[in-house]
């Protein structure tokens, strides 16, 4: 991977500078991270408010850990330990704040780095610690299912 | 030296005299080792005021241009205060410019309100460079910039709308919180494309847009 330098984004994720990282894909609003997470880019995952953006059904609509637990066992999703890749398993990294609450969600990509929609700016292929710190936070959970 | 009124005394001769008569008049202090400082300026400014003359009516009578700004006013017999236009044009202030007053115990501050557009810009602006990269728009519309648009009410529904078509994910919270309503069908939920369709459907109903 090229080193490459897009300060827009050093500016906001100060280890991002770090580690590596590129763009994978321009801006949009038409997606946010957790849905990201989960593998779509056509709508908005959030809990509140409750008729606006997408929300699994019977989740409650926290702005918990718990809840965002919640809303990606929905699609098979089970805590795990270990952020390390492993065949056959999907893995999706949770960010809370001091508050604990959840801020970002990452997906890890076949080659062991993780991919996050940064907002309503660019998708990047990112290692997690690039974005820990300033708006994101640390890792806190990490969730796999089984990929066959 | 003779003093002659044809030949008034000036430069070091004339400070010199007048050091003197100071000193006579007993404006001058002593030091700690004992040496009599003359207080030159003391002494003109008790000379001026044993005189009686008023130096601002002097320099406001000599200019023939008017009244420099003092940067004083005073409360008129009536109660009114009034900011000459001197202060004004200085501001690059028009005709119907307004301005917000705020009353303390010995303060009165004016603020230059801003017209709406140009606020709701500003606050938009504002908004967005701090909450750029957070991921939750319940998080996000908390910011104080995003309340005061929404404080801002009605009247900027139509600039909601507008800049739906920019920024389509930005005011839907915004929208919602101002005017009591939700158009959204429950299978648009998320998708942010439909949803912005179902306010701007909304938007021209009401005819807050065309």
């Amino acid at each position: 991977m090229t080193k490459e330098y897009h300060y827009h984004l050093e500016l906001r994720w100060r280890n991002l500078s770090k580690t590596t990282y590129q763009i994978t894909s321009p801006k949009t609003q038409e997606y946010n991270c957790f849905a990201w997470a989960a593998g779509e880019n056509d709508r908005h995952w959030e809990h509140d408010p409750p008729d606006y953006y997408y929300w699994p059904e019977n989740v409650p609509n926290e702005a918990t850990l718990d809840a965002y637990i919640q809303a990606y066992q929905t699609i098979g999703y089970q805590p795990c330990d270990s952020e390390k890749l492993e065949s056959n398993y999907e893995k999706i990294a949770i960010y809370v704040d001091n508050d604990k609450i959840p801020t970002h969600a990452a997906r890890q990509l076949p080659n062991g780095k993780w991919t996050s929609k940064l907002g309503w700016l660019e998708d990047i292929e990112h290692e997690l610690e690039g974005l820990e710190g300033d708006k994101y936070g640390t890792v806190t959970q990490i969730l796999k299912r089984f990929k066959p | 030296m003779n003093i002659t009124l044809d030949t008034p005394l000036t430069g070091e001769e004339l400070v010199a005299k007048v050091k003197t008569l100071a000193h006579q008049c007993g404006y001058y202090t002593t030091t700690k080792n004992g040496i009599e400082k003359v207080n030159i300026m003391t002494f003109l400014n008790a000379l001026i005021d044993a005189e009686g003359i008023d130096l601002n009516h002097i320099s406001n009578h000599k200019k023939k241009r008017g009244r420099s700004a003092s940067y004083k006013v005073t409360v008129q017999s009536n109660g009114n205060l009034v900011i000459g236009s001197i202060y004004t044009q200085k501001m690059g202030l028009k005709p119907g410019d307004e301005f917000e007053i705020t009353l303390s115990r010995k303060h009165i501050h004016l603020k230059q309100v801003e017209n709406d557009i140009k606020k709701f810009y500003s606050l938009a602006q504002q908004w967005q460079n701090d909450v750029e990269g957070l991921s939750l728009m319940s998080e996000m519309t908390k910011h104080q910039a995003y309340q005061e648009i929404i404080n801002m009410g009605e009247k900027v529904i139509p600039f909601l709308l507008k800049d739906l078509e920019i920024n389509p994910l930005y005011w839907l919270t915004a929208l919602h919180s101002i005017t009591g309503e939700n158009p959204i069908k429950p299978e648009q939920r998320g998708s942010i494309k439909q949803m912005v369709q179902a306010w701007l459907d909304w938007g021209k109903t009401k005819q807050y847009i065309a």
